[in-house]
């Protein structure tokens, strides 16, 4: 039985011209088996970065180190051989990216870059295969249409392709990074119905990575707050939309538009940007901005156990909780 | 796709009406008499010079002479040579087959080396092999065709006696049709690499270069993404991107190939066209000149097109520009 992507105390080093930061600082993160999980934060937080990290998409030439676990059915990848980790890439994890114009290759053609992850060698499965899941994600199946090139295909079409290309190995879970980011809006809902929908149907585990609180309300179950490479809090996402533990979380859902408030209230925003890795090494990284930021946060702050699964990293909730562990 | 070949060749008569013009002025400033040239060192009556003259209509003035010739030129005619009398066409056609069994077998050879050491390199994670490859890359651009010709001449034949060193074919060979072929190619084997040689320095670099681009690309991640080896991502993903600068290179240096050639003719004595280019300027023939830069013009006029034509075929993204009228 899996046990689906487990990530302990993770956290990735990297090399830059200014020394070592480390932009993933001791995260850790759970996705189960058919679980829904998403990871959000502002950009520069270190969500990307963490998926990276996890998935050793991280160039040498920049990665100065990880350190703490990232296991897959109890397996650490970090540990893993080149040849072994390909057995999980495509076939147990698969990927979908934003940007989907510059992750498909520009000289072949879509139906093709679909069916060479098939692991079949039989030409007639490979096609039925391939048509299979082009309908199954909401594409024209036709073979005039398998044999258009990226560039001949709109933004929304794109992206239904690299996710074909994702389901096309067959995986247990489905890494999203920022699957959505760069698309019209209505087409922005499209794909998220198309990944819940596939997603659902086989049974896959699901992490998303977004900076958009509708992409989590709409497909998750559980989610991960990321800020300056921690995670501030964690939870059941009805329980964290309802009732924030952690500022930062306050913050980002008070930024969401309400069309039922007048204009001039709408849109909101937490001042500040989020600080670079390596600029605050003790206390609340979030204090420079934190409306309710007092003398105690100056040190670093606990972890609070809320309520069943939930967590902050906060002093307030810590006054009227008890500390995880 | 038609309409694109025909307004590119349309624009190349203005640039070939160009070539026509600076040679055949370019050629009258050039020090020597023709007529000398024709004669030799014999000693001739100033009457027999002038009479000499007349008969090739050099008593004309130059700008006279300009417009026959273009006349001339206009009605496909590319004159006689002075030596001898025979049609400049006759002389050309003779030799074009002989030169461009030479350059072409160059260019394949630099193509299929040149792209094979570039992969190699681009791949190579090891920066020795990398720079070495580059070094060398560097290396055969900067040698003089003609001293490197003379150098395997000196070894490959004179010391060695593994391959001849002149001509296209033994004298002695009394072998016809195809069996002359393996003649033909050990007569070939030297001047081709040394013509290639440049070629394949130029096409390794840029190759290269292109690899190490294409390998940072995003799509090169999603095919990691997709569980693929090393091996399989370069085979599939990299290499047929990688070619696109390659195949504008090596299609726009065909022209440089073809200039090679004259260099190339002469030190390894291949009876081509770049070779009775060599003897048409000492001789002072400009009818030849003329006649022989005018065609290598043509040729790189054409390569260049069918460079624009293949890009199409290696990228999609040109081809539908070009389909739809928009780039050129």
């Amino acid at each position: 039985m899996s046990t689906g992507l487990a990530v302990r105390d993770f956290s990735v080093a990297l090399k830059t011209p200014a020394g070592v930061i480390r932009p993933v600082d001791e995260v850790s993160i759970e996705v189960r088996p058919s679980q829904r999980v998403a990871l959000v934060g502002e950009s520069g937080c270190g969500k990307s970065m963490t998926l990276r990290g996890i998935l050793r998409f991280i160039p040498p030439s920049v990665l100065d180190g990880v350190s703490g676990e990232a296991s897959y059915d109890g397996v650490d990848l970090a540990q893993l051989d080149d040849r072994r980790l390909r057995d999980y890439r495509g076939r147990r994890i698969a990927m979908v990216f934003q940007d989907a114009l510059a992750r498909l290759n520009p000289t072949m053609t879509v139906g093709a870059q679909v069916e060479e992850v098939l692991a079949t060698r039989d030409r007639r499965a490979r096609e039925t295969q391939v048509t299979a899941l082009f309908r199954s994600v909401g594409l024209d199946n036709s073979r005039a249409f398998r044999r258009r090139y990226p560039h001949e295909l709109s933004g929304g079409m794109r992206q239904r392709v690299l996710i074909a290309i994702a389901l096309a190995g067959d995986p247990e879970l489905l890494v999203a990074d920022e699957p959505t980011t760069a698309l019209d809006v209505t087409v922005q809902a499209q794909i998220l119905d198309t990944i819940t929908d596939v997603v659902r149907e086989r049974g896959m585990a699901l992490l998303v990575v977004t900076h958009d609180l509708g992409v989590v309300s709409e497909t998750c179950e559980f989610v991960y707050v990321m800020y300056a490479g921690q995670i501030v809090e964690s939870g059941l996402v009805d329980a964290v939309f309802d009732d924030p533990g952690h500022p930062y979380t306050q913050g980002l859902l008070a930024c969401v538009l309400d069309v039922d408030e007048p204009v001039e209230q709408r849109v909101r925003t937490i001042p500040g940007v989020v600080p670079p890795p390596g600029s605050v090494t003790t206390g609340c990284r979030f204090r420079s901005r934190c409306p309710a930021a007092h003398d105690r946060c100056a040190a670093d702050p606990p972890v609070v156990r809320l309520d069943g699964d939930r967590t902050a990293r906060c002093w307030l909730p810590s006054d009227t909780a008890g500390e995880a562990s | 796709m038609l309409r694109f070949t025909a307004r590119r060749l349309l624009h190349a008569v203005p640039l070939l009406f160009g070539v026509v013009t600076l040679m055949f002025f370019l050629l009258q400033l050039a020090p020597g008499d023709p007529i000398q040239a024709l004669i030799g060192d014999y000693p001739a009556t100033p009457e027999y010079i002038a009479q000499v003259t007349e008969a090739y209509g050099l008593d004309q003035p130059l700008l006279v002479r300009y417009w026959e010739y273009l006349q001339q030129i206009f009605t496909l005619n590319l004159g006689e040579s002075l030596a001898g009398r025979v049609p400049v066409a006759d002389l050309i056609a003779d030799r074009l087959g002989n030169t461009l069994i030479l350059t072409v077998t160059a260019m394949t050879f630099a193509a299929i080396v040149g792209v094979a050491v570039g992969v190699w390199a681009g791949v190579s994670r090891s920066r020795t092999l990398d720079h070495l490859v580059t070094g060398v890359a560097v290396g055969s651009l900067s040698i003089p065709m003609f001293w490197l010709g003379q150098m395997l001449v000196l070894i490959f034949a004179i010391k060695l006696s593994v391959l001849p060193s002149q001509g296209m074919y033994s004298t002695r060979s009394t072998a016809e049709g195809l069996d002359r072929l393996p003649d033909l190619l050990t007569h070939l084997l030297l001047p081709a690499l040394v013509l290639a040689m440049r070629e394949i320095g130029v096409v390794a670099r840029i190759v290269r270069t292109s690899v190490h681009d294409v390998l940072t690309l995003p799509y090169v991640e999603t095919a990691r993404a997709k569980g693929f080896s090393r091996a399989t991502i370069i085979r599939r993903h990299v290499v047929r991107n990688s070619l696109l600068p390659a195949v504008t290179v090596i299609g726009y240096n065909f022209g440089f190939i073809l200039a090679g050639s004259v260099l190339v003719e002469t030190v390894f004595g291949w009876p081509g066209m770049g070779q009775l280019l060599y003897e048409s300027i000492r001789n002072r023939d400009n009818a030849v000149t003329i006649g022989i830069v005018l065609l290598i013009a043509v040729a790189v006029v054409v390569v260049n097109l069918l460079t624009d034509l293949v890009y199409g075929l290696v990228d999609p993204r040109i081809r539908a520009g070009a389909g739809a009228g928009g780039r050129a």
